[in-house]
Formats: C-alpha cells, sequence, structure tokens
C-alpha cells in the first residue's frame, strides 16, 4: 500500500548548539555540496568508513559522490550538519534516507559523523531531524543494515530512544524501527 | 557437574566429567617419555625418533632458549610446517616457560609482521626456506633478539638428506642462508646444550599459547590458551575417543601444526597417549598421504572434509591400496556431508566423528560420538564434551536461552575456553560474558541436545577450513594503486566449501588483468586468502544509501551455478 506520490521535501535550515557552545547548522544537502562530502571522506577513520560503507572505501568515487549529492528530495532526502570552519561552513555530518519505492511508508537510514566531531551530540542531533522529516513526509519505518561489530551505533541509537529489532542475515545486522510521531 | 539432555547419548565409557591430570603440556611429555622411552615419537620420510630421544631434543632445546634469555612468560614464534623439528621446538619452547606464537608457514611479510609485533615474540624459530622468502626481508621490523633456523633434510634420514638439495631446488625449498647476527641454528644449539633446563614454577592457568585468529576489523588477534586449557582439551578428546589404546596407535598429523585443530588433536593427543606421529607437512599431495597411510599403518587421523574427499576419489583406493589401519578420524572446520563419511568409513573400517570448535576454545569443543553410529546425526556438530556445554542465545542480547529448535547465538563454557584476546580488552569483553564464550555463530539445538550452525552473526568465509575476513582482502585490494573499489566475497566451491572471489572496479582509464590482481594479492595475502577468482565490474552493487552489498554478488554467482 502505498501513499499519495510525495512532494519535494520542505526543510527550512535551522541551527542549534551543542553542550560546549559551538554553533551547528542543519540543512538539505545541496548539489554542489560534493567537494564539502570528499573533504568529510578525508576526516573519516577507517572504522567509520567501514561501517559506513560496509567496505573500507580508501578512494573517493566522484561518480558515487555526485550520487549522494544528487538527489530529489522525496524519494532520497539528506541533511547535513555543517560548522564554521572560518572560510567556509563545512559538512561534519550526513544523515540520509532512501525510501522503500515499492511501500514509500518505509525507508532505509545512514547516518555519518565526522570522527573529530564524534561524541558531541551532532549524530543525535540528526538522527532526530531526519526522524522529524520523515513523518512528516509519510514514512513510519527506518531500516538500516549495519556491521554488527558497531557497538557504537547500537548504543547510538539505543540512547536516542530507537528501539529495534534486529535481524542477522549473511553477517550483517538488520535494524528496523518504527518512528513514532 | 549437572546432567544434561546430552549426557545419555556419550558413548560407553565415556563420562559427563573427567577427572582431570593436572599437567601442563611439557609435564604430558616427561610422563609419556617415562612410561614409553622407546615407543616411536615421530616418524618423517624414513626419520624416527623415540619418546626418549625426543624428551631429550626438548630439554636440550628448552636449555639453549634459557641461554639466549628466554624466560617465563617470554613469547616465541615458531614457523614450521608439521616437521619433527616443529614438535621439538614448540615442546622446547613451553618447557623454557615461554608462550608459543604458532605462525603459518604461508604468511606473507605483512601478516607475519603483524603477528610477532603484536604478540612481541622475543625469538622466533623459522623454517630456513621461509626466513629468506619472508621474514628475513622485514627484518628490521621484528621485535625478535634471536631467529633460529632448520631445514627439511636437518631431520631427514641417510641418503635423502644427501638427496633433498637435488630434489628441492626444483621447488625452492633449499637455500643458502647468509650467515648473520643473531640468526642460529636449531641442530647447533642442540649439540651445544646438554639437557638440563631451568625448572619452571608451573601454574595451570599460566598461558601456554597464543593463537592468532582472524577478525572481523581485518586484523588478526592472539587468542589466550592457557596450560589448563590445551591439556584439558587432549583429556576430553582422548576421553571420546575410547577406542584408542595408549602407546600403541599411530597418528596422522596431516592437520597444519601451527593450527589449534591440528596441535591439539594431532601433536599433543599423540604424544598424550604415547602413540606415534607421523608428520606430514604436505597433506594436499594425495597419492603421497594414501601411501603414508598403506605404509605407516596410521590408525588415527583427523582432517578436514576436503581431505576425506579426496581419499575418497583418488583412483584405485578401493583395490590397491589398505588403508585399513585406520580405525579413529575427526572431521572438522566445515560440514562433513554424510556421504563422503559413509563412504570413508567403507574404504577403511573407521569410524569418523564430526566436531566443532574454535581456536578460542582448545579448539575442540563439541563433537558426535564416535562409537555408537546410531547416537550421530547428519548436518550436526554434534553434542557438547565432558565438562562442556554449548547454549542457545537471543541474538540481540545473548542473555535469554533460545527454546529447542529455535535460532540464536551460540555460546560455548566449559575449561578449554580462553582467557581472553592478548592486548585486548574491548575485544575479550564482547567476546567473553559472565564465563561464556560467545561465537557469532548462529545455530540451533535439538530435544537430545545436538546442535547445528545455521549461519554467522559476522561476514566470514570459509575456504578449505580456514576462515577468512572479506575485510581483510578488501584493504589489500584497495591499496592497489589501479582499484577503485573492492568487495570479496566467498562462493560455494564443491571441495573447499567456499572459494574467495574479488569484485573491483578499476579507476577511470585503467586496465588491468584478473592475473596481475592475483599475484599483487600474492605479495600481500596468506596463500588461502588469495581470490581464485577475480571479476572486473564498472560498479560494485550497493543499497540506496552507498553501502556495499556482498549478498547480491553472492545470490549472482549461485544464480549462475544453477
Ligand atoms: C554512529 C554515529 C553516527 C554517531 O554520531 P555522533 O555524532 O558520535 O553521535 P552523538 O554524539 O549524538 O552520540 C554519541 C554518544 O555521545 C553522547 N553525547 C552526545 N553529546 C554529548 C556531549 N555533549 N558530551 C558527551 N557525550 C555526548 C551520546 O549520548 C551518545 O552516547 P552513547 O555512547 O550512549 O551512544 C557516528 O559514530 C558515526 O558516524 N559512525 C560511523 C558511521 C556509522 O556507523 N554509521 C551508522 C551506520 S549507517
Amino acid at each position: 500500500m502505498s501513499s499519495e506520490p510525495p512532494n519535494r521535501v520542505a526543510f527550512e535550515p535551522i541551527s542549534r548548539r551543542l553542550a560546549d557552545g559551538t554553533e551547528v547548522r542543519l540543512r538539505l544537502i545541496d548539489p554542489d555540496d560534493g567537494p564539502l562530502l570528499v573533504e568529510l571522506f578525508y576526516t573519516l577513520s577507517p572504522e567509520s568508513i567501514y561501517n559506513r560503507f560496509l567496505t573500507p572505501v580508501h578512494r573517493v568515487d566522484h561518480r558515487h559522490i555526485k550520487r549522494l549529492v544528487d538527489i530529489d528530495m522525496c524519494i532520497q532526502v539528506a541533511l547535513v550538519a555543517c560548522i564554521d570552519a572560518g572560510d567556509h561552513w563545512r559538512i561534519v555530518g550526513v544523515a540520509r534516507y532512501h525510501r522503500n519505492p515499492e511501500n514509500m511508508e518505509e525507508a532505509e537510514v545512514a547516518i555519518i559523523v565526522g570522527d573529530p566531531w564524534q561524541g558531541r551530540g551532532i549524530g543525535g542531533m540528526l538522527l532526530q531531524e531526519i526522524g522529524n522529516l520523515a513523518i512528516s513526509c509519510g514514512i513510519n519505518r527506518f531500516s538500516s543494515t549495519v556491521n554488527p561489530g558497531n557497538a557504537k551505533l547500537l548504543r547510538f541509537a539505543e540512547s536516542y530512544g530507537y528501539e529495534s529489532t534486529k535481524k542477522y542475515e549473511d553477517g550483517l545486522l538488520k535494524m528496523e524501527t518504527e518512528l513514532r510521531v | 557437574m549437572e546432567e544434561k539432555r546430552w549426557h545419555k547419548f556419550y558413548d560407553e565409557g565415556v563420562l559427563p566429567s573427567l577427572d582431570y591430570k593436572n599437567l601442563t603440556l611439557p609435564q604430558i611429555l616427561d610422563e609419556s617419555a617415562a612410561k614409553y622411552p622407546n615407543q616411536t615419537a615421530l616418524l618423517f620420510e624414513g626419520f624416527s625418533m623415540t619418546y626418549a630421544q625426543l624428551k631429550d631434543s626438548v630439554d636440550r632445546f628448552a636449555t639453549a632458549l634459557a641461554a639466549l634469555g628466554v624466560v617465563k612468560g617470554d613469547r616465541v614464534a615458531i614457523q614450521l610446517p608439521n616437521l619433527p623439528q616443529c614438535v621439538i621446538a614448540y615442546y622446547g619452547v613451553l618447557r623454557a616457560g615461554a608462550i608459543a606464537v604458532m605462525t603459518n608457514p604461508m604468511y606473507v611479510e605483512r601478516e607475519v609482521v603483524h603477528q610477532f609485533n603484536d604478540s612481541g615474540a622475543k625469538v622466533a624459530i623459522i623454517l630456513d626456506a621461509l626466513w629468506m622468502k619472508t621474514a628475513r626481508k622485514v627484518r628490521d621490523k621484528l621485535p625478535c633478539e634471536h631467529y633460529i633456523l632448520t631445514g627439511i633434510k636437518d631431520y631427514l634420514p641417510f641418503p635423502k638428506n644427501l638427496l633433498f638439495p637435488l630434489v628441492a631446488k626444483k621447488t625452492g625449498m633449499v637455500v643458502k642462508v647468509p650467515p648473520e647476527p643473531g640468526v642460529l641454528w636449531l641442530k647447533d644449539l642442540l649439540a651445544s646444550h646438554g639437557p638440563t633446563p631451568p625448572t619452571i614454577e608451573w601454574d595451570m592457568e599460566d598461558l601456554c599459547n597464543l593463537q592468532y585468529t582472524g577478525g572481523t576489523t581485518g586484523v588478526s588477534k592472539g587468542a589466550m590458551l592457557t596450560h589448563r586449557n590445551l591439556s584439558c582439551n587432549v583429556q576430553q578428546c582422548r576421553a571420546w575417543f575410547p577406542v584408542v589404546v595408549d602407546g600403541e596407535e599411530t597418528m596422522l598429523s596431516a592437520l597444519p601444526f601451527f593450527h589449534s585443530f591440528g596441535l591439539t588433536v594431532c601433536m599433543n593427543l599423540a604424544i598424550y597417549v604415547g602413540g606415534a606421529q607421523v608428520c606430514v607437512p604436505n597433506p594436499r599431495d594425495i597419492p603421497k598421504l594414501v601411501g603414508i597411510i598403506a605404509k605407516s599403518k596410521a590408525s588415527l587421523f583427523p582432517a578436514v572434509p576436503t581431505l576425506f574427499t579426496a581419499i575418497n576419489e583418488y583412483p584405485g583406493i578401493e583395490k590397491n591400496i589398505d588403508i585399513s589401519s585406520l580405525k579413529g578420524c575427526l572431521s572438522g572446520s566445515a560440514p562433513l556431508p554424510m556421504e563422503v563419511m559413509e563412504k570413508f568409513e567403507g574404504l577403511t573400517g573407521a569410524n569418523i566423528t564430526e566436531g566443532y570448535g574454535l581456536t578460542e576454545t582448545s579448539p575442540v569443543i563439541t563433537a558426535n560420538p564416535l562409537v555408537n553410529k546410531a547416537h550421530r546425526k547428519a548436518g550436526s556438530i554434534g553434542i557438547p564434551f565432558p565438562d562442556s556445554e554449548a547454549k542457545i542465545v537471543d541474538l540481540e542480547t545473548g542473555t535469554k536461552e533460545m527454546p529447542v529448535g529455535e535460532r540464536g547465538e551460540v555460546i560455548l563454557h566449559g575449561p578449554q575456553v580462553m582467557k581472553g584476546y592478548w592486548n585486548r580488552d574491548d575485544e575479550t569483553a564482547e567476546t567473553l560474558r559472565d564465563g561464556w564464550l560467545y561465537t557469532g555463530d548462529i545455530g540451533t539445538m535439538d530435544e537430545d541436545g545436538f546442535f547445528y550452525i545455521v549461519g554467522r552473526k559476522k561476514e566470514m568465509i570459509i575456504a578449505g577450513g580456514y576462515n577468512i575476513y572479506p575485510r581483510e582482502i578488501d584493504e589489500v585490494l584497495y591499496e592497489h594503486p589501479k582499484v577503485l573499489e573492492a568487495a570479496a566475497v566467498g562462493i560455494p566451491h564443491p571441495h573447499r566449501g567456499e572459494t574467495v572471489k574479488a569484485y573491483i572496479t578499476l579507476k577511470e582509464g585503467e586496465t588491468a588483468t584478473e592475473e596481475e590482481i592475483i599475484e599483487y594479492c600474492k605479495s600481500k595475502l596468506a596463500a588461502y586468502k588469495v581470490p581464485k577468482l577475480v571479476e572486473f565490474r564498472d560498479e560494485l552493487p550497493k543499497s540506496t544509501v552507498g553501502k556495499v552489498l556482498r549478498r547480491v554478488l553472492k545470490e549472482e554467482e549461485a544464480a549462475k551455478a544453477e
């Protein structure tokens, strides 16, 4: 059962402060964000890369980057978190979802925060906002396939109130979370 | 031990709880040498050595190690194929109070550097050819103070020792080793030291081995096995084989000693029962292997399904070669198909039992009953050993026991369960919880307490009995200058269980051949991890949020096979 054909999401950029006072701006990803994603990539530890892409990517694939920024904002939606780096606002985190074309009330979600900025609440902020955005678009379930050894993520999801059912398939862990308003 | 549902399926004479001898492995050797001084301990290509001689060599070697400054708790690496020297080196290291770091002879430079450094090996005992091929090239990156070398021909009888260089020249197994500081020879040390090693104050909880095992993080880690772990496991294996007659068996030691399976069920078990063991450095030479069985009248043969299959299929095995001396076999590391088991039993009259374990469990912890064939179950890894327990718990929290027949994580408990991982507290805490070892294997238990493995919690390839973690292969592939993206996948293989296939996308404008990639992998990975197949793609399949989908690659491969 799929809902009405969805429209482009609306998301007004917002500004938040971390516990340490740092300003974080959240906005939708932009097709011109490619270079900023590359900049983010170079701050990721091998662990973070593996956990996000499930393979130890060593180099940036520009076709892949293009696909990550050039999205329709209805089936695929991505939010970025930015911090003032003096000459520009650098992207320090990304949360995205992709709706299941066969069941638009369901979406696969992924999230990444650059290693230097992890553990300061940015991931939590992104998760909350992407969750709200999803709910406002009629999505009621998030799924994510992750590395079962990603203990950080399991703790993270739990500490932000994501109660998930977990299924182990082919050496990976499939998590599903019902979104509540 | 309290009554468990599986105890009623134990073979006659196998007790649910054993009265263990509190002996470390070198003390077990002393006991066998005292009981059977003139019985043959080691056989290799016509060379033989009695228990009294083995103990003498072991004592001399331990004396030499002590003279080199090795003290209790030091780590000593051993990188040798199954040769008499490996047994002497291993027991000598333990007798000197040191911790053995068994190292795969197939390891290439990158792997040796990691393992010797991670363990902090003070001394390494290495086959001369491997020294030249590998360790010597990276000596400046290794922590060892001394290297002790030995050559295959050191333990060949006359005239094979003289002929060996001629034969071996072709295979690259004969090498000229330049004299260098810190490089010593095993045979010189044995000749120049008496059998008077220092007395060690033993504690059964002392570490005996650091047994390296791969990991999902892409680097291998050392399982800390104590003297109690390894001593108990060999005694449990002995108890499981009621057909064994102490002092009278001949063990076919064809499983590599560097691996916990060969270490316990070949090398240590043979010594524990005072049996002779035939050292087989290359079991893949099947004509030679069946010849050895026939000639040595081997009675015990622990192996892997691949080997049983190869012997079953060996031309003329039914008529021309007598391998009926075999009476007890243990199969492990991959499922043993029923038809392979039955055919092998028909050929030999032996009983085979399928067992299960991990490096972390020394390794054997469950097996099917050996004698009573009505009590074994096809496709099952069997029932827990004496004093051992297995349980199926929920995959999410690992705290709730699952009902009979339902899937969950297999967790294990027993005197053979390791103490933890060397210098890896986080991984130890994840793996050992409340005295239970969390295996990462997904399984079920039936009404009778037989266990079945149905999957894995982590991404892993099992090829020819080896556990291979795709991430380690990916890491190597990504380091290739032409590679843009890579994913290693385990695809089904009739004999090896699975085999490694690499999927690669190249950087723009680059071209590469399958051979080139395989050659490159050979320089960075032990042979068993090297992809056998390489496929180039424009792109790897990814989920919509950009995660690599190995599952899709596997399914494509399965579809092709149909
Ligand atoms: C998982 C991930 C997205 C979390 O991002 P993050 O920015 O570190 O998340 P947060 O800072 O909001 O939360 C992390 C922890 O820090 C805590 N925290 C948040 N703000 C904090 C602060 N100001 N001070 C101290 N701790 C804080 C959170 O409570 C949370 O605690 P936990 O250990 O109980 O989980 C990040 O680790 C990551 O990118 N990992 C690699 C990629 C990945 O695994 N993605 C998931 C699969 S797609």
